[in-house]
């Protein structure tokens, strides 16, 4: 017999589930195409600089290698940064948080639920995307143990990915508009963490910042981790993410404490 | 966990309650928004002002009020979705902003204007989260579902998408949802809006039925004074974030005087100007064949018969003033309401 608070969460995600496949076209398109574009732009242009230049290696990447790892990035992108919570800003704008400050469920509780049907679909979608990229011989088969290491963390990174939104979403509370802060976390986010040019062919100094930030989990650390070219623990890297969960949400719980007494639920 | 009020202690308390809501102020064009950007000048508007407030277990309480009155923002801090600026609120013993589980497993809110189900999909799986996070047995369940389903005449359109259904439809749904968990108290604002009249009645004898049977305590807001007239006994008028008003709705019509309401036809165009009608505050008609008139209690007799002694009248009857003309004539006049 599950506990009442289990069946809640289980019941929002399942009905998210429902929710998010209501418009199967449109959610296809909006997960799959906007990453597919990127790495088709970034796989080409890599290739170009390759061939054209006659060049051998990149900071350690040859040409079969600089490939692959726009390959994993793709699969990074659909895996931790696929899900966006964005609408919560416009949900506090528009008013439409209250249902859940009269529900006995949390805000945080619905949206992180909607967050994990997110990634039940989109483990289907990786599942698809590997077998495809396998099949047209654009990565080489991995060990078993690889692939699950690689997944497992990437969903443990996407989790971090979601406080990071679900933080940004809640500054609605003061901020009439929040796509602009959207915009440049996303920007930085694809420059910084590896998404475009490999975090290896940045300077040193700004390689040794960014240690210090979550950017390379974002993408150049899982992506390593499928290639098996990580050389950390996956114990320490799941600290690292665990360290960045944690404050993102201990942020998200004082500003939603600050942000809730200015809600006036305007359009009621 | 905080305990229920007792039977007689009140189910809902206001104590000079206020709310503030602060913004900035634009000019238009783009100098104003220049100048809003640069040094935004701050405005403060006080929507709810000292409201004090006292409503008992099983009561019906109609609050009415213009546009903007605060009708709406007091619903919103006794629900918790708002924190006052000032003052306390008390709703079954908790305090609203505090949004403890348990008060909210013990209210519900219904928003006219604003849908609380998930919009594709259909209203009997929001109905099955509900009962999850209301925790509902699944016997409950049923009989519940079934009883109101029945009650309101939407048990074949369950399984529809809530995007699909009539306005009045999906109304009727989101009753539903918020009866789901038999709240203790529920507060309904603008239920009927844009409604038909026909599915306005239905919701309001729907209310009547369902009140008499659960004694659940109840604040209503309406611009339909027939809402007003069939559920509540008492009322209370807001106007400019105050309390203008409360007590029972046949003082209420009292307020304007002893007043009664008399309505005449007449056969043929009458004189319009004669100084018969000066102090009967009459309403004419097109081309003077009819007319509705405010005559004293005391004096309506002699009145009348000196109307219809001295006009063609073919017919003539005489109600109490109505609310919605009670309502008006204060509304237009605040300065007749008392302190």
């Amino acid at each position: 017999m599950l506990g009442p608070e289990i069946l809640k969460w289980t019941k929002t995600i399942s009905l998210s589930l429902t929710r998010q496949l209501t418009y199967k076209f449109d959610f296809l398109l909006t997960l799959v195409l906007p990453p597919l574009v990127l790495v088709s732009v970034s796989y080409a242009l890599w290739a170009e600089i390759f061939d054209r230049e006659k060049i051998k290696e990149i900071g350690g990447f040859t040409r079969d290698a600089m490939l692959r790892y726009q390959c994993w990035t793709f699969i990074a992108a659909l895996l931790v940064r696929g899900h966006r919570s964005w609408n919560l800003s416009e949900d506090i704008r528009f008013g439409r948080i209250t249902a859940f400050l009269l529900y006995p469920f949390t805000l945080w509780g619905a949206y992180a639920s909607e967050f994990i049907a997110f990634q039940i679909i989109q483990l289907f979608v990786v599942a698809v995307s590997i077998s495809a990229l396998c099949l047209l011989n654009l990565v080489p088969m991995i060990p078993l143990a690889t692939l699950a290491s690689g997944l497992a963390l990437s969903l443990l990174i996407a989790a971090l990915w979601f406080s990071f939104e679900f933080l940004f979403g809640l500054l609605a509370f003061w901020l009439e508009e929040t796509w602009i802060l959207r915009y440049v976390f996303n920007l930085l986010t694809i420059t910084l963490s590896g998404a475009f040019i490999p975090i290896e062919l940045f300077p040193q100094w700004l390689q040794k910042v960014l240690q210090y930030t979550p950017f390379p989990l974002l993408t150049s650390i899982p992506v390593h981790v499928f290639l098996g070219s990580n050389s950390q623990p996956t114990l320490y890297l799941s600290l690292r993410v665990l360290f960045w969960t944690a404050l993102a949400s201990l942020c998200a719980r004082y500003v939603w404490r600050r942000g809730i007494r200015l809600y006036s639920a305007s359009g009621i | 966990m905080q305990p229920s009020p007792s039977a007689d202690s009140p189910a809902i308390v206001c104590d000079k309650l206020c709310k503030n809501y602060t913004s900035s102020k634009k000019e238009p064009g783009l100098s104003g928004t220049l100048k809003a950007f640069v040094a935004p000048e701050r405005i403060t508007v006080s929507a709810v002002r000292g409201f004090d407030l006292e409503v008992h277990p099983g009561e019906i309480v109609g609050l009415l009020g213009p546009n903007g009155a605060g009708k709406t923002t007091l619903m919103k801090m006794l629900t918790g979705i708002i924190e006052p600026s000032s003052g306390r609120a008390q709703v079954l013993g908790y305090e609203p902003s505090m949004r403890s589980r348990d008060l909210r497993r013990r209210i519900a809110l219904v928003m006219g204007q604003k849908t609380q189900l998930w919009w594709d999909i259909p209203a009997f799986d929001s109905f099955q989260l509900l009962q999850r996070y209301y925790e509902i047995s699944d016997q409950d369940f049923k009989e519940r579902v079934d009883t109101l389903g029945f009650l309101l005449g939407v048990s074949k359109l369950f399984h529809v998408h809530l995007r699909k259904l009539s306005l009045g439809e999906r109304m009727k749904m989101e009753l539903m949802a918020c009866l789901l968990h038999r709240p203790q108290a529920l507060f309904l604002d603008e239920p009927t809006i844009g409604l038909d009249v026909i599915a306005q009645k239905q919701i309001r004898d729907f209310f009547s039925e369902y009140q008499g049977v659960h004694r659940t305590t109840i604040i209503l807001t309406s611009h339909y004074m027939a809402d007003i007239n069939a559920l509540c006994p008492r009322i209370v008028l807001v106007h400019g974030g105050r309390k203008r008003f409360d007590g029972a709705i046949r003082d209420f019509e009292r307020i304007l005087g002893k007043e009664k309401f008399v309505s005449m036809i007449f056969s043929k165009p009458v004189d319009t100007n004669h100084q018969i009608w000066r102090d009967l505050k009459p309403q004419w008609g097109p081309h003077g064949l009819s007319v509705e008139l405010e005559i004293c209690e005391e004096s309506l007799r002699e009145r009348t018969i000196e109307i219809l002694s001295q006009f063609p009248v073919v017919d003539y009857s005489t109600e109490k003033l109505p609310i919605e003309r009670v309502l008006k004539t204060l509304l237009t006049n605040p300065h007749l309401l008392p302190e």
